[in-house]
């Protein structure tokens, strides 16, 4: 077995593998760690229970449960593992997950080009999924990356955008012009496709190729929170998705904690638009800021308990930013064309001038400028072009 | 010497008829019932006695043996009184029963010899002109709603001495009856009016569409928005009943017994709003005597659910079948009883858990798991049944105390009433009578979209991540729209305003 196949094993082992980045680097590699016995476990300090639940666990499991599953859903997969055997240069994505398919007993090496040989498909050289040298950085990296999507070398130098997932709509229509902002200066959005902030982050960020990145505290093919379904699919045909579980895995809460650090790992920056007194969203901050990453904070209502979080992190030094201008400019990346070039006619325009930046109700424009059905209409076309967001009890938000 | 009078027992909203029969015999005094009675009727022993007794006549020191035929039909309720006390005189001699055969007898009897309102009356009157009778002789408090059977005599009696001396052709009541020309000029009064509601357009709006259409509607807001006084004011921008209508539904109130003394025929459409903790045979109908449920109550009126997730699941899922067919259909042991339910369907229910999710000045505390878990306890199949989902947001202060009035109902009730004219026009011979009652193929041949309301609709459902159900609620809405508009293709604006009526379908981005 290969390096990777032992490592597609130790994936369906939840108490190996949540141990494994450490087990390995003291037991020395992949199949060191798959095969080591209950006294080695002992040794390099797992308790008694653990050795117990990883012993009991590894019986019966083959890598092929994976693959299949990977071939099925169309995902892929690369390992931090083979990015350091190969170097930082070589290719393994793609061809590994290829080789695990194919070759699987050819040979426990052969993970780099051979394998696409016997694959027969020579996409090295073009795109192909590489282990993202930012991830590999972080304290902890995940050790197997799942992919679907585009290829993951074309991922390059991303913003996070995190928040709560009670969002207000203030929130979410900053998320949005956020994305959208963003993905046009070139750069791609990761997120974590949750509800509320992350979803309008994905949203926006959709609008352009730069594409946006979704970072899952469950396996690829699995559909969390459901009501996200279409812009998880979207996602897939025009971003990333990416979870270090193996596809099948279903979204615990101790999950998402732990993604968060592969959220800030593979952005430049993280901003929070708004986040709660205790929020996941402060969690990804602190990793950014531990693996020395800027972190961004929207102000908003000192009143609002969604803010609490953000005006935390704004007092304890984050920058404030007003618009991805600001957050551009700070980081020294050109602003490209900012202004995006949505038509409207001149109807259109009257309400969207009616409406502001806070929410107002359809009663009030209905009173304001005619009849219901047209008013309707018009607010529906405008919400279609992504101008206009509809909040909760008839309230409608300008969004940019 | 035996008689025989006639009456009739309800049984569902139809009457059967019933021979009473009586035999005085020699032997030791007894009074026995027989025919499947219920304890109602075998407690009649103890009034005949005493009314009879008490309207000085001399209740016979016999052998008495009442039959009720046909045998093998259960009978029920108290109105069996008055035909067995007059069968019973008969017997004895004291009046003659020539004329038993010309008239359906109904009634209950006091102790005192008083007969008393019964329920049932119109059935029993209905009844009596089908089978060719004469005439009817109801309790005086019953005379106006049976006199609704045009050509059947209707004798009203206030007891038991009255309906003795018109069988012995002593008294003649004069008969109970109506104009009715005369009562279909009568203005309807419903106490309440949309003008009254202050704001709240966009909602008043979505209900009247609904009216237009008969389309169920499912309101949303939080607590003391309005929801309440907005439904309860749907019925007077409703269509006018019809005389038929209006029949049937005073026929379910007085099998019901619900029907007030001397009310001659409901001309208001009900509004029926059972509380939640009510059981699914409160709201089908049905029990051990069967009896009309809240849904039977609504028949042509509105029946209010107010925080429908708080109902049953298995009160909620009784719902279905009627919604479908208009009809309940109550299976028990004894037989299958089918009442008629043809109402629109007004729901409401919180955004939220809490209630306060999207309300302006205070924040809701519910988690976005608690609101979808809170929604989904609406079942798929009924939320299908519902076209229009509105927001009812809570009114800031200026809106309360402004003194704008709103639209008068009648204006409203104008607009509705021709949209529902241009419907009967489309759908013509057809049973189909309303867009919400449109079958697939009738929406695939009265739904057609052109061009841009056609993308339009496309780039919606994509956008918003509406669910697959809401098409086709989209297309039966927006052809509501277009009537009201008196348009006959539907177009963008009426599919964008139909898109707005769909709250409860947007996926994500909400």
């Amino acid at each position: 077995m290969s390096a990777l196949d032992y490592w597609l094993c130790i994936c369906q082992v939840p108490a190996l593998y949540s141990r494994a980045g450490g087990l390995a680097g003291k037991l020395g590699g992949a199949d060191a760690v798959w095969l080591a016995t209950r006294a080695e476990l002992r040794a390099v300090g797992c308790s008694e229970q653990a050795a117990d639940e990883i012993v009991k666990g590894r019986r019966g499991i083959r890598p092929d449960a994976v693959v299949e599953k990977l071939e099925k859903t169309g995902a892929r997969v690369v390992s931090f593992d083979a990015k350091v055997a190969t170097g930082a240069r070589g290719g393994v994505g793609n061809e590994g997950a290829r080789a695990a398919r194919v070759g699987r007993n050819e040979g426990a090496t052969a993970v780099g080009n051979r394998s696409a040989d016997i694959g027969g498909s020579a996409t090295s050289g073009e795109s192909t999924d590489r282990y993202p040298e930012s991830l590999a950085e972080v304290a902890a990296p995940p050790q197997l990356l799942f992919i679907r999507g585009r290829p993951l070398d074309q991922l390059i130098g991303g913003i996070a955008v995190v928040g709560s997932r009670r969002a207000t709509a203030y929130g979410k229509s900053m998320a949005e012009s956020l994305g959208r902002e963003i993905v046009m200066a070139g750069l791609p959005v990761v997120s974590g496709l949750a509800r509320g902030i992350d979803a309008s982050a994905h949203q926006g960020a959709l609008e352009s190729e730069a594409g946006t990145v979704a970072v899952l505290g469950c396996g690829v093919d699995i559909v969390y929170p459901p009501e996200n379904k279409r812009l998880m699919s979207s996602i897939a045909e025009a971003g990333w998705i990416l979870s270090e579980y193996p596809p099948g895995t279903a979204p615990l809460a101790a999950h998402f904690p732990a993604r968060n650090r592969i959220i800030a790992g593979l952005s430049m920056a993280v901003v929070v638009v708004e986040a709660a007194e205790k929020s996941g969203a402060l969690i990804t901050a602190d990793c950014a800021l531990d693996q020395g990453k800027e972190v961004f904070a929207v102000p908003g209502s000192v009143r609002s308990p969604q803010s609490k979080g953000t005006h935390k992190l704004l007092k304890q030094g984050a920058a404030l930013i007003e618009s991805a201008e600001d957050l551009l400019e700070y980081l020294g990346i050109p602003n490209r064309s900012m202004r995006s070039g949505v038509e409207t006619d001149e109807r259109e325009q009257e309400i969207l001038d009616r409406l502001g930046w806070e929410p107002v109700h359809l009663d009030d424009i209905v009173r304001a400028s005619g009849d219901m059905s047209e008013v309707a209409n018009t607010l529906l076309l405008l919400e279609l072009k992504g101008l206009v967001n509809k909040d909760h009890g008839g309230f409608y938000i300008r969004v940019r | 010497m035996l008689s025989v009078s006639r009456s009739a027992t309800v049984i569902g909203l139809e009457a059967a008829p019933v021979r009473v029969e009586v035999d005085i015999s020699v032997g030791l005094p007894a009074f026995t019932i027989v025919g499947l009675p219920d304890a109602a009727i075998r407690e009649a022993r103890e009034r005949v006695r005493s009314g009879i007794s008490n309207s000085e006549f001399d209740f016979p020191l016999k052998r008495i043996t009442v039959n009720l035929a046909p045998g093998d039909v259960k009978k029920e309720g108290p109105s069996f009184d008055l035909p067995i006390a007059l069968a019973t005189l008969a017997a004895s001699g004291f009046m003659a029963g020539e004329r038993f055969n010309e008239y359906l007898v109904a009634g209950e009897l006091s102790l005192t010899g008083e007969v008393k309102r019964i329920s049932g009356a119109l059935s029993v009157a209905a009844k009596a002109r089908e089978l060719g009778f004469k005439g009817v002789v109801v309790p005086r408090g019953n005379a106006e709603e049976a006199s609704l059977i045009q050509g059947l005599r209707v004798m009203p009696v206030a007891n038991l001495r009255d309906a003795v001396d018109f069988f012995n052709g002593a008294y003649e009541p004069p008969p109970s009856e109506v104009n009715l020309r005369e009562i279909s000029g009568q203005i309807t009064d419903y106490g309440v009016d949309f003008l009254e509601v202050k704001g709240q357009e966009h909602v008043k709006r979505g209900l009247e569409v609904a009216a237009a259409g008969a389309h169920n509607v499912l309101m949303l807001g939080p607590p003391g928005s309005g929801k309440t006084m907005l439904a309860r004011r749907l019925p007077t921008v409703m269509p006018e009943l019809s005389f038929e209508e209006a029949v049937e539904i005073t026929r379910i109130y007085s099998v019901a017994g619900m029907l007030g003394s001397g009310q001659q025929l409901i001309r208001t459409r009900p509004f029926r709003a059972p509380h939640h903790t009510i059981s699914s045979a409160g709201l089908a109908g049905g029990g051990s005597s069967p009896r009309p449920g809240e849904i039977s109550l609504s028949h042509h009126g509105i029946l209010f659910l107010d925080e429908l997730p708080e109902f049953g699941k298995h009160v909620l899922e009784v719902l279905r079948q009627p919604l479908e067919d208009g009809v309940v259909t109550i299976s028990r042991a004894s037989g299958t009883l089918t009442y008629p339910a043809e109402f629109m369907l007004i729901s409401s229910m919180n955004p939220c858990p809490c209630g306060f999710l999207g309300y302006r000045g205070r924040s809701c505390s519910c988690t976005p798991q608690a609101v979808q878990r809170y929604r989904s306890r609406i079942s798929g199949p009924l939320l299908d049944r519902i076209d229009i989902h509105v927001e009812v947001g809570r009114l800031p202060k200026e809106a309360l105390v402004s003194r704008e009035l709103g639209e008068a109902s009648e204006e409203v009730r104008r607009r509705v009433e021709a949209a529902r004219a241009r419907q009967r026009e489309r759908f013509g011979a057809s049973r189909t009578l309303t867009n919400a009652a449109m079958e697939a193929r009738e929406i695939r041949r009265f739904c057609t979209l052109e061009g841009t309301a056609a993308a339009l609709l496309e780039r919606a459902i994509d956008r918003l991540a509406l669910s697959g159900r809401a098409y086709e609620r989209i297309l039966k809405v927006a052809r509501t729209i277009a009537d009201l508009a008196v348009e006959e293709q539907i177009g963008v604006e009426h599919v964008a305003e139909a898109i707005q009526y769909r709250a409860l379908d947007r996926g994500g981005t909400q």
